[in-house]
């Protein structure tokens, strides 16, 4: 995903039409589950359409993503039960696809939450690690370290 | 290896394995009206607050019937709180699963996420699929709003601008979606092209190349809109269809102005969409009138 400045104009159905696949995608993959990441990208839109967007937001899309992410895990803690990730597979998929994705949704399921939350922010929304250490609660340092870790984990298999 | 080289490595696993995702199709629901949620945890709270106010006042009020006191209010019962979400889902569920599902059997290869030889589709196919990425991109031009239509532009490609149906691939203007944003304040004068009949150059800023070659009449306005039909035609020929093999052709037409002129003012402005990740991006302006 490419970092795009906001303006007040912003045209939130064409940042939708363009970026909702890849937030999809970052979603379940830090989270695990597919079951509520639609709804929680629905309810990141709304709060950009109600004008809650930062001016100083380096990125539209990784700012969403913060936002849907908070929103499943406050779900989460709710209580609310999801359906497992493996029920929500297509079996229209080509083969070598589904081993590419299984392989490294199982290998990101290896990691604790926060390990998953780094990786896919860090490497696949591209969010910076001021960002990073600010949407996730942590200092900056420790962002870093933790996503030294958190790669030769997933790298090895989980198995570090 | 390197950290850097580690970290290279991990994006494209990650890119590589996340992309594969099936994604639902979905539509922007979301609008800035406030959440439903909202009154629906007010409710309770509300309750709560009214039954404590009553049961302050009774017990400050006089003691005129001696019923009075705490022990006279009944004590709410806010245990129903109503959920504040949408996904609930009460299914009983396993632990997450982890294991491949590559044990899928083989099956045949998809089709592309991508429509390719998109100006074959039939027109009614061609319109369903760019009709509101069209009618955007038109308002766009006549608002002159440079960084909306950045929004339409193919990421890669760029948009290419034509002065005629003859789209001269090598020397056509590119814009970026960069170029686009600012274009319309860059002072910067382009060679656009030859100007058919005079042959001059067509050396101008995009300013003033909009309202000549682009945007000469209100053609969010077109009488006319045909998707993968060309409607204008005149001596120049139209290679767009070589050019834009996967693109869907939307062209803005008017038959003509001046009845003397017995239709041969005619003016379109034709766009061409290309899918890129599933939405569909601008790739070409084309402008067309009438040449001697």
């Amino acid at each position: 995903m490419t970092a795009r400045p906001t303006a007040d104009t912003l045209d939130w159905e064409r940042v939708f039409d363009t970026q909702y696949r890849s937030l999809y995608r970052a979603l379940v993959g830090a989270t695990g589950r597919t079951e509520g990441v639609d709804d929680a990208i629905q309810d990141a839109f709304a709060e950009g359409l109600r004008g809650k967007l930062p001016n100083d937001a380096r990125s539209v899309e990784g700012w969403l993503f913060v936002v849907a992410l908070n929103r499943i895990k406050r779900s989460r803690r709710r209580g609310l039960r999801f359906v497992p990730l493996r029920q929500q597979e297509s079996s229209a998929d080509p083969l070598d696809a589904a081993v590419t994705r299984a392989d490294v949704l199982a290998r990101l399921a290896t990691l604790s939450e926060r390990e998953r939350e780094l990786l896919v922010a860090k490497f696949y929304v591209g969010l910076t690690q001021d960002e990073l250490a600010k949407a996730l609660g942590m200092s900056r340092g420790t962002v870093s370290s933790a996503i030294s870790r958190a790669a030769a984990r997933f790298r090895a298999g989980g198995t570090q | 290896m390197s950290d850097t080289e580690r970290f290279d490595d991990v994006t494209h696993q990650l890119v590589t394995g996340l992309d594969e995702i099936q994604v639902p199709p979905a539509v922007l629901r979301a609008s800035a009206a406030p959440r439903r949620s909202f009154p629906l945890l007010a409710i309770p709270a509300m309750a709560v607050v009214v039954v404590l106010a009553l049961a302050i006042g009774a017990a400050l009020r006089p003691a005129n019937n001696g019923a009075a006191g705490p022990g006279a209010v009944a004590s709410p019962s806010p245990t129903a709180v109503p959920s504040a979400t949408r996904t609930a889902i009460p299914t009983p569920t396993s632990a997450p699963t982890t294991t491949a599902t590559a044990t899928a059997t083989a099956t045949p290869k998809p089709t592309p996420t991508d429509i390719r030889a998109a100006r074959s589709l039939p027109e009614a196919e061609a319109k369903r699929q760019v009709e509101s990425t069209a009618l955007a991109v038109i308002n766009a031009l006549k608002a002159k709003d440079g960084a909306k239509l950045a929004t339409f532009a193919h990421p890669e490609k760029g948009v290419r601008f034509s002065m005629y149906p003859f789209v001269h691939v090598d020397t056509d203007q590119v814009l970026k979606a960069a170029d686009l944003a600012a274009a319309f304040t860059d002072p910067r004068v382009r060679l656009w092209g030859i100007s058919d009949g005079q042959g001059a150059e067509v050396r101008l800023t995009f300013a003033n190349y909009y309202p000549k070659y682009i945007y000469d009449v209100d053609f969010a306005k077109a009488p006319q809109v045909s998707y993968n039909r060309a409607i204008g035609s005149g001596t120049v020929p139209d290679n767009s269809a070589t050019v834009y093999p996967d693109a869907v052709m939307a062209e803005f037409h008017y038959p003509g102005f001046d009845p003397q002129y017995g239709g041969m003012d005619w003016r379109s402005l034709r766009l061409f969409f290309e899918q890129k990740n599933g939405t569909w991006v601008l790739v070409g302006i084309v402008h067309g009138q009438w040449t001697t």
